[in-house]
């Protein structure tokens, strides 16, 4: 078969993989922990281990989906502009939890990993953990930093922040809908706001806000202290 | 057919976007991804009242950020060594930053919506 065609059969395999294992796990109401992008990654891991194909052969037969990271995350705007009243009414502790928000969970990552003595690449994979696993593999891309490694780091980032997150917040008296929104946005992205979004509209709508948030303001302020912070 | 043709033209309004963000970074040396920049351009033309029939195809697109990142994160297996070299000081680190930053964020969050 034509590599080109084979190519655009397996980016549309992931697709539709996706896509079933989504509508599958909400028939389910599978935990939000369990996310549909860790089921889809491991559905397909174990499919390529059973049949001896290489994982370099599904990244280079999938490169037509790494095209569209880019104009995906530009569309993630929408989730902004969609809550656009709830959101400017508390614009401002909002915009100053995200940026506190983003520095404590870098600073963190890097404090951590130097105190415990994580080694180079863990280091440099942790670094982007607090955001977003497309912002992460678009920003490690860009500096050249593990990106598979900080793509599951993130993603495991994600599970741990909507599985401990609201119960730790709820014990310390948090019971502001939108703190709680913002925190787990900010702290566990995408994993994290699908599963307070799923039990309180307005903490999701702030979940979505700060995930966007924080991947711009970590996007803009990392890359370039980036030879300092993991140097 | 006009929707169709209305989805698609939206599609390209955010790879074009996104286009011009690279570009922009390239021509201004920034060190931002040029995504960033293009999402941050589209929040600004929708607030600004354009484009609002691109919203469709814009949360369809964002809905598939999943599968996008899938290959790279079935990636990880091959840095399992790594992985299993760090171990519970990892788990520790992911754990303990995690919360760290959710605390951080929320008290500031309290903090700042009392003082106004």
């Amino acid at each position: 078969m034509n590599v080109s065609v084979l190519s655009a059969l397996v980016s549309i395999g992931v697709v539709v993989v996706f896509i079933v294992v989504v509508a599958t796990s909400r028939r389910l109401a599978l935990p939000a922990a369990l996310s549909p992008v860790v089921v889809t990654a491991a559905a397909i891991g174990i499919l390529l281990v059973a049949n001896r194909i290489p994982i370099e052969r599904l990244q280079e037969l999938s490169h037509p989906l790494s095209l569209f990271l880019g104009p995906a995350i530009v569309a993630l705007g929408v989730a902004v502009h969609d809550n656009r009243r709830l959101l400017t009414a508390a614009a401002r502790p909002l915009a100053v939890a995200i940026t506190v928000g983003s520095a404590s969970g870098v600073g963190s990552a890097i404090l951590l990993a130097r105190a415990l003595g994580l080694g180079p690449l863990l280091l440099a994979a942790t670094a982007t953990r607090t955001i977003s696993t497309p912002f992460a593999i678009l920003m490690q891309t860009r500096v050249g930093g593990p990106v598979s490694l900080a793509a599951g780091i993130a993603v495991a980032t994600g599970a741990i922040g909507a599985i401990m997150l609201p119960s730790l917040l709820k014990m310390l008296g948090v019971v502001d809908r939108r703190a709680i929104g913002t925190a787990v946005g900010v702290a566990a992205h995408l994993v994290g706001a699908d599963a307070v979004g799923r039990r309180n509209a307005v903490a999701g709508a702030f979940a979505g806000a700060a995930l966007v948030g924080t991947g711009v303001v970590v996007s803009l302020i990392v890359p370039p202290l980036w030879p300092w912070l993991i140097g | 057919m006009r929707r169709t043709a209305e989805f698609i033209a939206s599609l390209a309004l955010l790879a074009g976007l996104n286009t011009a963000g690279y570009a922009l970074a390239a021509v201004l040396t920034l060190p931002v991804p040029g995504p960033i920049i293009g999402l941050t351009a589209y929040i600004l033309l929708l607030s600004l009242g354009l484009f609002p029939g691109s919203r469709v195809a814009a949360r369809w697109l964002a809905g598939l950020l999943g599968a996008l990142i899938v290959p790279p994160l079935v990636g990880v297996v091959a840095f399992a060594p790594v992985l299993a070299a760090g171990g519970w000081r990892l788990a520790f680190a992911l754990i303990a930053g995690t919360l760290i930053t959710g605390v951080v964020t929320a008290t500031t969050f309290r903090a700042i919506a009392n003082s106004v």
